[in-house]
């Protein structure tokens, strides 16, 4: 049949704006890959392409600019990587814009990140080597991961160790958490310990405070004075008595015809010769106190020290407080039960 | 004697169904031979031996000197330009116009002519078969008999030495077999063609052969002129002739 | 007996179909080698190649334009939910564009072209066997290889790649505007979103396949309609027969192009 000018022309028309639609195909599918056009070759030497492709975009700020050219490897540690790039961008790119893969998205396409880099730095040129950084990869971060918990894994090995042993009644821990008796003994021993020290810390408080008997007497520096006092009026006191005596002894006054009784007159010198010497050593021992001597002193004086063995106390209070709990948690956890409980399911197995 | 077309011992099977059993047969320049015999017996496949449509199995065939056994692709295209075929139900190309059905072969063949001469000698062929007035229609729109004559014009088209006819009157009704009969003895006087006419029309045969042969069971069973197998006494020869006479 | 016969009698342990089908295998490759033979022997019909040109290309295009466009607009339609589940959404455009230019389009046109070429070649060329035509053509010294198969194997080979182009540009269209039923995105953002995706080892060998696929179809309705069997029924089967192996060689075609662009790209 033939073709006629009708058919010609839809035939022209046809094939005219199919080519002109694998042009524009090719042609926009080249733009962004930037084949054709002026562009600009720099390149860049990377330890590990992380999966880069030949047409893979490279990116500046953000921006497609210029598409991977070629790959290639040049020894087992350098893989030179060419790029293609928009000529317009030249003038902000750097001599030391470092280039670095990353990755768009999270199971995106790799691609070439050129950073900017520092202003008094010269503009690029074409055939320029772009320093390059390892960029960060999600494979790295995974691997990261992998280690942690891999660390993670051989931790919770050596507690299942630890707990296996004290299950078993090994070590010490073995046999605080094992023997019964021991522990209740423990158990009793830190109640005790645990009231004593909190009697301990209610009276340091109060000693510290200045309250109650000890406290007034041992820290209250007038009530010295006013032993001092006592202790001076008892010898005042004590000479009178002598003068007394001697007058009784002459037989003067009423206490002179009472006392002339020599067996009574013995006693009295007896009992005001201990008084003396009593009072000699309170007198001693007032004098050492005031001068800050001697233990009891430090013990109750220097508040210092007592805040501090206070804070030991309290310090040993909560220690032991919190050595319950962990020795309650320990027991709690489900590691413990679960192993525990496996424990009991062989010694079952075992008795049957 | 100079013969156009020599065969001997020819043979061909068609899966596992043997068609020619070993046909002799040679033919004279200028002669009018026609081939009877019953439908499917294998005449169509003997002419079409002839001018290399098909290859048969084993014999002898010679075709204006050419070997047609093997033949080179030089030899096919030179018998091709010797031998017209007019295809039993014309084989008109019928995506074309009449016109473009007989310069279909002179423009693509070692015609050498400029349009108009080509266009010329399509109207002139044309002219012969009195078919000028369909010269721009679909073969669609033409007649079992212009069709044939159509048929006829293209094979005259390229002035061939041998023409051979399939069945050119079968399907048509008795006056156009007439003309058509006419036309092939025209085409001799005019031509000096040589033809072999494959038909089981008996008035065709009377009108138009010199001799004719019947091939029966993929041999020939007889030949010799129209008048003598007529008056022939083997009973099948005659029941073949009055069978067809009715 | 022939060869074939002896053949099955010899290895009549192989099932009847498979012989068919290494028959059927091995003829059209001798008759795709008559193909490249004849293509470079002169004379080239060139006004048959222009028309044959004409009724696969641009007569097929208004129904490839219409599949192409209600493609594209489907797949977007379809895609769309999926994507806003993963909050992808920006993705549509790049996505649809991907499966459509390296994938449906090109398959999908081509079997439509098997469906509507192979089937028509399959029944012209049985026709032109059965009335003889063929054989008239052969005849009158014209090669009717030459005339009928090359013009008509050449055109879908350069027709369907445009058809597929054209598809792929329809159907971006029709993407564009199911895009817009739900959302607004302009043109300029959605040509961005569907170039940002495309690469040319995307785009190229979506091309380049459908060059086979074009041939695939042209060489096989051709080689079923030139050796149709006599009859309407022979015709008949002819067309049909094209349409089936057309498909299924476009689909073969499709398999090996998937891994051959994987080997080289």
């Amino acid at each position: 049949m033939k073709m006629n000018r009708i058919k010609s022309i839809k035939l022209g028309l046809f094939v005219s704006i199919g080519i002109l639609i694998l042009i524009l195909g090719i042609y926009t599918i080249g733009l962004r890959q930037s084949i054709f056009g002026t562009s600009l070759m720099v390149r860049g030497i990377f330890t590990d392409v992380k999966g880069l492709q030949v047409g893979s975009n490279v990116r500046f700020a953000g921006i497609d600019i210029g598409a991977v050219s070629n790959i290639t490897i040049i020894n087992d540690t350098s893989i030179l990587v060419n790029f293609m790039l928009d000529k317009d961008v030249q003038k902000f790119i750097r001599k030391d814009s470092k280039a670095v893969i990353t990755v768009t998205g999270l199971l995106g396409n790799k691609v070439v990140n050129i950073m900017p880099g520092s202003l008094n730095s010269e503009i690029i040129e074409e055939g320029d080597i772009l320093p390059t950084d390892q960029g960060i990869e999600i494979s790295d971060i995974l691997r990261e991961l992998e280690k942690s918990s891999r660390n993670t894994s051989a931790i919770t090995r050596n507690i299942i160790d630890i707990t296996e042993k004290i299950n078993r009644g090994e070590g010490m821990f073995g046999q605080v958490f094992t023997d019964t008796i021991f522990s209740q003994n423990l158990g009793r021993i830190s109640v005790n310990t645990a009231e004593l020290t909190d009697n301990f810390a209610t009276i340091t408080d109060q000693i510290i405070n200045e309250r109650g008997l000890i406290g007034h007497l041992l820290s209250d520096t007038s009530l010295v004075k006013e032993f001092h006092q006592v202790s001076d009026n008892l010898t005042i006191a004590s000479e009178n008595l002598v003068n007394i005596v001697e007058k009784i002894k002459q037989g003067e006054g009423i206490f002179g015809k009472a006392f002339t009784d020599t067996s009574f007159l013995q006693n009295i010198i007896f009992s005001s010769a201990n008084t003396k010497d009593a009072t000699k050593t309170l007198a001693e021992i007032t004098n050492q106190i005031k001068e800050g001597k001697g233990f009891i002193n430090k013990l109750l004086m220097d508040s210092t020290f007592s805040d501090s063995i206070s804070t030991t106390l309290e310090n040993l209070n909560r220690g032991i407080i919190e050595l319950q709990e962990a020795s309650d948690a320990v027991e709690r956890s489900w590691l413990i039960r679960l192993f525990s409980g496996s424990k009991k399911k062989e010694r079952k197995m075992r008795k049957q | 004697m100079d013969y156009v077309i020599e065969i001997e011992n020819l043979k061909k099977t068609f899966e596992d169904k043997e068609i020619l059993k070993g046909i002799n047969l040679h033919l004279p320049r200028e002669e009018n031979l026609a081939v009877c015999g019953k439908s499917g017996i294998g005449k169509t496949v003997l002419i079409k031996c002839m001018v290399g449509l098909m290859q048969p199995d084993s014999g002898k065939i010679n075709v204006l000197g050419k070997d047609m056994m093997n033949p080179s692709l030089k030899d096919l295209e030179f018998i091709r330009r010797k031998i017209g075929f007019v295809f039993q139900g014309s084989a008109l190309y019928d995506s074309m116009s009449v016109r473009e059905n007989l310069s279909f072969t002179l423009k693509r063949s070692t015609f050498s002519g400029s349009k108009t001469a080509i266009a010329e000698r399509v109207e002139e062929v044309l002219e012969s078969v009195g078919l000028v007035d369909a010269i721009d229609k679909m073969p669609a729109e033409l007649s079992g008999g212009m069709k044939k004559r159509v048929g006829l014009a293209r094979t005259l088209i390229k002035s061939p030495e041998i023409i051979l006819y399939d069945e050119p009157t079968t399907g048509l009704d008795p006056a156009t077999s007439m003309e058509i009969n006419e036309m092939i003895l025209d085409v001799r006087k005019s031509n000096k063609v040589t033809s072999v006419i494959i038909t089981h029309d008996m008035n065709c045969v009377r009108m138009t052969s010199d001799r004719m042969l019947i091939i029966h069971d993929g041999l020939i069973y007889t030949e010799g002129t129209f008048e003598q197998l007529k008056s022939s006494d083997d009973p099948w020869i005659s029941s073949f002739f009055n069978k067809k006479e009715e | 007996m022939n060869e074939v016969s002896k053949f099955r009698h010899t290895y009549n342990w192989l099932p009847e179909s498979v012989v068919d089908l290494f028959i059927e295998v091995g003829e059209l490759t001798r008759f795709t080698g008559r193909f490249f033979k004849e293509l470079f022997r002169p004379p080239f019909e060139f006004n048959e190649f222009l028309y044959q040109s004409y009724i696969v290309g641009a007569k097929s295009l208004g129904l490839i334009g219409l599949t192409g466009f209600i493609l594209g607009l489907v797949m977007t339609l379809q895609s769309r939910p999926v994507l806003i589940e993963f909050g992808a959404e920006a993705w549509l455009p790049g996505m649809v564009s991907v499966s459509i230019v390296t994938e449906i389009g090109p398959v999908i046109t081509a079997l439509i072209c098997a469906g509507k070429i192979a089937s028509q070649f399959g029944a012209v060329l049985g026709s032109m066997r059965v009335t003889e035509q063929i054989d008239a053509m052969e005849v009158s010294g014209v090669n009717p290889i030459n005339y009928l198969v090359v013009t008509r194997v050449l055109a879908t080979t350069l027709m369907v790649p445009l058809l597929v182009l054209y598809a792929d540009a329809i159907a971006l269209a029709g993407s564009y505007m199911a895009v817009n039923i739900h959302g607004n995105i302009s043109a300029t953002l959605f040509i961005f979103d569907v170039f940002d995706v495309l690469h040319f080892s995307d785009f190229l060998p979506a091309v380049v396949k459908t060059v086979f696929f074009g041939f695939m179809i042209g060489i096989i309705g051709c080689y079923k309609g030139y050796f149709a069997g006599y009859g309407t029924e022979g015709v008949g089967k002819a067309a049909n027969t094209a349409v089936v192996s057309a498909s299924l060689a476009v689909f073969l075609i499709d398999l090996i192009a998937v891994q051959v662009t994987h080997i080289i790209y």
